[in-house]
């Protein structure tokens, strides 16, 4: 097993691209005829943990600087007529920027610390009073009035509103494992999924499903699907007839 | 009210409340308008300043804080043990760079500049009051905007936005790094 440490963690792509640039000494302008494009893909190869979204934003930035490698392998294309920059010069920009606000956050840095040595107590436990609210220029009969207004517009828009109807939930999980149970004792300890949903609609369908992994969970049946989308058959292990005592996902709060 | 009074007064509410005190609760305390209010804080600021005394006033846009004056921190330091200075991580630290000079500014226009999603950063920030949301961007998606606080300002010993250090230049600071 590869044992790998990493002494600085990347903030991003452009954290890295930036550190590279220094430690290469190059300017800014002169990353896509310099070393730095190889040494950006050779740190990625080397990062073994990087989740999905980390990772495509350390790709775009990837593929930018391979495009832009490649291009200058070439005599310069004749400049976009629709007066768009191309990705090179927007990473450049981009990269300025960052750098900009980087030197800028450092200093900030510096003023947080000074400012620290200006210390003040906690309060003590006298509080304010509440906030009073002064209306000044109306009267209680103006008050009246805007305030039917209000409710008078309220009214306009319940009706512009459909209203929807909630079902409470027919089926629950604790229900569902019974049915479960109930079909594998009648079966001599077996059946299928589909047998059980043979006339369910769409919810009992995903609750019989979520009562199946449950039951996985809790050790009372073990599944065999053949192949992708194939027929799932439902085997007895250990059934539990009395789960008065059991919690289920759907009834914990 | 004569004027030393009323810096006593004043004093006194400020002693007691350690924290910030509105501005606007003053003038209300006082009845006097937001004009009046600042000068006499600020006169009041410049004696405290000028009679070396070893608390001041520290005021901002909105409010006003009884602080120690910092000269006499390493004394301070010496007999009480103060809390530590929490510092902030880079990345929050970028992200509030990035809001404090680009307000109101939107998650997306602060991860064009940082190339990074800063989801924890702002929500850590907004934690700490170091920045507010201040309504939605009318464009598509209507993305919330966030600013800076007043807690802010105080973090960083500033007194209004308009202090923060000047932005380097672009071409700035691509001529110091060769």
């Amino acid at each position: 097993m590869d044992y790998r440490i990493h002494l600085k963690q990347f903030d991003g792509p452009l954290d890295l691209l930036l550190h590279l640039i220094e430690k290469a000494e190059v300017d800014i302008k002169d990353i896509f005829v310099s070393e730095i494009t190889s040494m950006f893909l050779e740190y990625l190869k080397e990062l073994d943990e990087l989740d999905m979204e980390q990772a495509s934003e350390f790709l775009s930035v990837a593929a930018t600087l391979v495009y832009m490698k490649s291009r200058s392998l070439f005599p310069p294309a004749p400049k976009d007529e629709d007066g768009e920059e191309d990705s090179g010069e927007l990473l450049v920009k981009q990269l300025q920027e960052y750098k900009a606000f980087k030197r800028v956050s450092a200093m900030m840095r510096e003023l947080a610390h000074e400012a620290h040595a200006m210390r003040a107590k906690l309060p003590e436990e006298f509080s304010l009073p509440p906030r009073e609210i002064i209306l000044r220029d109306t009267s209680v009969q103006a008050l009246f009035e805007a305030m039917l207004a209000a409710l008078n517009r309220k009214d306009e828009v319940e009706i512009k509103e459909p209203i929807h109807e909630v079902n409470a939930d027919r089926f629950t999980i604790r229900s569902c494992t019974h049915k479960i149970r109930n079909a594998l004792n009648l079966n001599g300890g077996e059946s299928t999924f589909e047998s059980l949903i043979a006339d369910a609609g769409r919810m009992e369908i995903i609750v019989t499903f979520m009562a199946m992994l449950e039951m996985i969970s809790g050790g009372e049946i073990r599944l065999v699907q053949n192949g992708y989308c194939g027929s799932i058959r439902i085997y007895a292990v250990k059934l539990i007839m009395h789960d008065d005592r059991l919690n289920y996902m759907d009834e914990l709060d | 009210m004569e004027q030393a009074k009323l810096f006593g007064a004043i004093e006194s509410i400020l002693y007691v409340s350690g924290e910030p005190i509105s501005i606007v609760e003053l003038q209300r305390v006082f009845d006097m308008t937001a004009l009046e209010m600042r000068s006499t804080l600020g006169n009041m600021a410049q004696l405290i300043k000028e009679q070396q005394r070893g608390t001041r006033l520290f005021i901002t846009e909105d409010t006003v804080q009884l602080v120690t004056n910092p000269e006499y921190d390493e004394w301070l330091v010496k007999l009480l043990a103060p809390p530590e200075e929490r510092t902030l991580s880079d990345s929050m630290m970028e992200t509030l760079s990035v809001i404090a000079y680009r307000q109101p500014v939107t998650r997306a226009d602060i991860e064009s500049v940082r190339g990074v999603k800063c989801d924890y950063s702002v929500s850590q920030l907004l934690k700490q009051g170091f920045i507010k949301e201040l309504g939605r961007k009318d464009c598509v998606g209507r993305p919330m905007m966030f600013g800076t606080t007043d807690a802010f300002l105080r973090r960083f010993g500033l007194h209004s936005i308009e202090e923060l250090p000047k932005l380097p230049d672009k071409t700035d600071a691509e001529t110091e790094s060769t």
